[in-house]
């Protein structure tokens, strides 16, 4: 790991990751979910706002989601 | 629900010496020893397991029931219900002397032979007054030793054959309801008090809802148990199942899981001498609105529970509830009522000849009789009917809705009498008890289900009901989900099911199980993940070569494993769960500058959230951005502390900025604007005069400060002329100075 000085750790970062593309897709297209979600780092991956994810995790299971909650 | 500490050392210093003398005997005291020697002999005599064990040895029958209730009760007792269930034991003979407080002299001998202490404060070896009300209790190196199980004196009864159609709670199924309880409990996070010390009323709510109970009772196989969340609140409490936290809320000390790997009877015993204690509640209903002593009911029902200890062993025999009645009459009738603090007081025979004092107590008893019929026999029925059928204890014979017969269950005669059921042990194997059909219900058959099954039952499946022999429960996706949130496998849901199931699955189930389990496993939201950001893709593959354990995301990131070790934070680090750097300023025209770009990976999502993005480091805040994200769900609050928090130096987001964001939010903000003509003389003598004037007044709307008054447009030339003629000099600007 002689190249790891160069990265930034990002720590207690609440996160967001989908099988498929498209369920990001529908869920940014959702005004009440996309409003927890600060970016998208690659398809399948979001930035959940920190201290949101209980308010999004409510949201999805209303949406009919049942996604895992690992806690990191 | 102990609230003494059960040690005798704190106490026996505030004895008296004739008090220790007394005390000291069990522990081979002699009369002629001083206070000190006694209280040293004492402290010995306890903190020696073998001295224990002799004295032990040595109590009479009535002691020795005294020191097994004391332990099924956690120690200690309520003074008056302790010598009314001593009573009720059948081991207390009859006194002579009926003028006496025959149950405060009853207690004073065991408080006398150093088996039990009062908390009475000034004198821990006596009762006090009567009004006092003190609980006694006795020392846990005592109890240690306390081996036998509680026996009292056979009573009495003449079996009747079963009836037809007794109702009957299989063991399974109390615990079945018990566990349910804990669980919306523990769901709920206990239940609220209030100051008052009664039970919040929107906790009971839900809890009723929660276990479909209604709002005044439940019914069970058609008896009517009235105010079930009281009633079980209370009974859990007081049997040490839950406890008050700091914040007021009666909350469990174990889990619904921990309390079903007891055995049935060890579920049932502790919740059934917490009943015995829960005296904010009564069996009767509500329209039955009698009055009686609270805290009788525990002596009744630790009586009740006496009796039912000596019923003789008849197996399957019923026996007549009238005779069970008339024998906790026999034992405490002259004693006790629940109606009244103290015990009924017997007639005045002073001068009488003996014959007329046998009539006189034969009359009194007689009275006594006429009205515990009226009474206390309510009460009985309604204690048979609620908590001793809900727990398992008694079954029933029925006439026309009434009870009129009773058993003891096999759980009954396992949990009072010490005989060991046959089955309900912790720890037996599975076997098959259920059928899961297509329609993805389960039916249970509580004979031959065990108490980890019905755990299993609860954690993955919801109950839509129960009756005598049966359960039904349902799987859903809801249920299916929670409990894998909780830490199940598909593979152990599936295996248990199969094991407890008396047919193979269905495979629809199987299916269904499958999907839902997969469906899962599609989407994962990580509370507190670990990322590595890297400048670009070729330091982040350089870093996966050299062995960092996590999964590469976009271009330039990787999420790093759970397992991976921590990491040294690195100077440009961001912790998420700490306050986020303030990167922001903003105009109060709401013009906000993001001053760090990529200073952590969500506020240009914040920004965005709020704003009109203008250029790479530029936001707008518009009222309709800002209204877009309320529609959304998102609150101004939020905008508010967001930029209070982001804003570089501390400074406050900028008052109009903030009266805006509050007025685009909907807070009504009302302001007028409109031309207008003023007057302004500095003189206080010429304004004052001017702004008195009868003539004047008319075309002047009102003093906006000493030297400044509002005039009527129209009248501004009437005006004008007035102040002219007047001599005045009439200037055409004012003399404004700016705050």
């Amino acid at each position: 790991m002689s190249k790891l000085d160069t990265y930034i750790l990002h720590e207690n970062l609440p996160l967001l990751e989908v099988a498929n593309p498209q369920e990001l897709d529908v869920l940014l297209a959702d005004k009440q979910a996309a409003r927890f979600i600060r970016r998208r780092l690659s398809p399948h991956v979001a930035v959940i706002a920190p201290g949101q994810d209980s308010t999004l995790l409510a949201r999805l299971r209303k949406l009919g989601h049942t996604p895992k909650v690992l806690e990191r | 629900m102990a609230t003494l500490e059960h040690r005798f050392d704190g106490y026996l210093g505030r004895l008296r010496a004739d008090q220790l003398k007394k005390m000291a005997r069990i522990w081979g005291g002699a009369n002629k020893s001083r206070k000190d020697d006694n209280l040293v002999l004492i402290r010995q005599g306890l903190n020696n397991p073998a001295e224990v064990r002799a004295a032990l040895a040595r109590l009479s029958d009535l002691e020795r029931v005294a020191l097994a209730l004391l332990k099924q009760l956690g120690g200690e007792c309520d003074a008056n219900a302790l010598p009314v269930a001593l009573r009720a034991s059948g081991y207390v003979a009859p006194e002579r002397n009926r003028y006496r407080d025959n149950n405060s002299t009853l207690l004073q001998k065991l408080l006398d032979r150093g088996l039990l202490l009062s908390s009475y404060t000034y004198d821990p070896g006596s009762l006090g007054s009567s009004y006092t009300s003190p609980v006694v209790f006795t020392d846990d190196r005592l109890l240690a030793h306390v081996t036998w199980s509680l026996e009292v004196k056979p009573v009495r009864l003449k079996s009747l054959s079963p009836p037809p159609a007794p109702l009957e709670r299989r063991p399974s199924a109390a615990a079945l309801d018990v566990i349910g309880v804990l669980q919306a409990i523990d769901s709920l996070d206990g239940i609220g008090v209030t100051q008052k010390g009664t039970l919040r009323v929107t906790d009971v709510r839900k809890l009723n809802k929660a276990l479909g109970w209604g709002k005044e009772s439940t019914i069970v196989d058609g008896l009517v148990f009235p105010e079930p969340a009281t009633a079980f609140a209370h009974a859990l409490f007081h049997s040490g199942l839950s406890q008050r936290r700091a914040d007021g809320v009666l909350a469990l000390t174990t889990t619904p899981e921990r309390f079903a790997q007891l055995s049935y009877d060890e579920q049932v015993r502790g919740l059934l001498y917490g009943f015995t204690q829960a005296t904010e509640w009564i069996e009767w209903d509500a329209d039955y609105r009698m009055s009686y002593n609270a805290r009788n009911l525990s002596l009744a029902r630790l009586a009740l529970l006496m009796v039912l200890t000596g019923l003789p062993d008849a197996g399957d025999a019923f026996f007549s509830l009238d005779a069970l009645d008339a024998a906790l009459f026999e034992r405490i009738g002259e004693y006790f009522e629940l109606r009244s603090s103290s015990s009924p007081y017997p007639p005045y025979m002073y001068n009488k000849t003996p014959a007329e004092q046998q009539q006189m107590v034969q009359e009194w008893r007689q009275k006594l009789r006429e009205a515990w019929l009226a009474y206390e026999t309510r009460w009985l029925k309604a204690a048979l009917t609620t908590w001793l059928y809900y727990l398992g204890i008694v079954a029933l014979g029925m006439d026309n809705g009434t009870p009129v017969s009773f058993r003891l269950t096999e759980l009954g005669r396992s949990v009072l009498q010490g005989k060991r059921m046959a089955a309900g042990r912790a720890g037996d194997a599975a076997q098959t008890a259920w059928i899961v059909q297509p329609n993805l219900e389960i039916l249970v058959y509580l004979e031959h289900v065990t108490p980890e099954q019905l755990v299993f039952l609860e954690q993955h499946a919801v109950r839509v009901g129960a009756q005598q022999h049966t359960a039904q429960y349902r799987l859903s996706q809801e249920t299916v989900y929670a409990a894998l949130e909780k830490g199940s496998t598909l593979e152990g849901m599936l295996a248990a099911l199969q094991t407890g199931s008396s047919a193979p699955l269905p495979q629809n189930v199987t299916v269904e199980l499958r999907e839902w389990a997969a469906r899962r496993e599609r989407m994962t939201l990580y509370q507190r993940a670990r990322l590595l950001e890297f400048p670009d893709a070729a330091h982040r593959e350089a870093a996966l070569e050299t062995g960092l354990r996590g999964a590469p995301v976009g271009e330039r990131f990787v999420l790093l494993a759970s397992a991976a070790p921590d990491l040294v934070a690195h100077p440009r680090g961001v912790n998420y769960a700490k306050p986020l750097a303030r990167c922001l300023a903003v105009t109060e025209d709401g013009t906000v500058t993001l001053l760090r770009p990529d200073v952590d990976l969500i506020i240009e999502g914040e920004l965005d959230l709020w704003g009109e993005r203008r250029d790479a480091t530029t936001w707008q805040l518009t009222v309709d951005s800002v209204r877009a994200a309320l529609r959304a769900g998102a609150r101004i609050e939020e905008a508010l502390n967001w930029l209070a928090a982001r804003l570089t130096g501390g400074v406050p987001v900028p008052p109009l900025l903030r009266a805006a964001l509050l007025a685009w939010a909907g807070v009504t903000v009302q302001t007028h604007l409109a031309e207008v003509a003023m007057l302004q003389c500095a003189q206080r003598e010429v304004f004052d005069a001017i702004v008195g004037s009868p003539a004047l007044q008319p075309l002047l709307r009102g003093v906006l400060a000493p030297d400044l008054v509002l005039v009527d447009p129209a009248a501004v030339e009437t005006l004008r002329a007035h102040l002219v003629w007047a001599g005045f000099d009439v200037a055409d600007t004012l003399k404004v100075k700016w705050r």
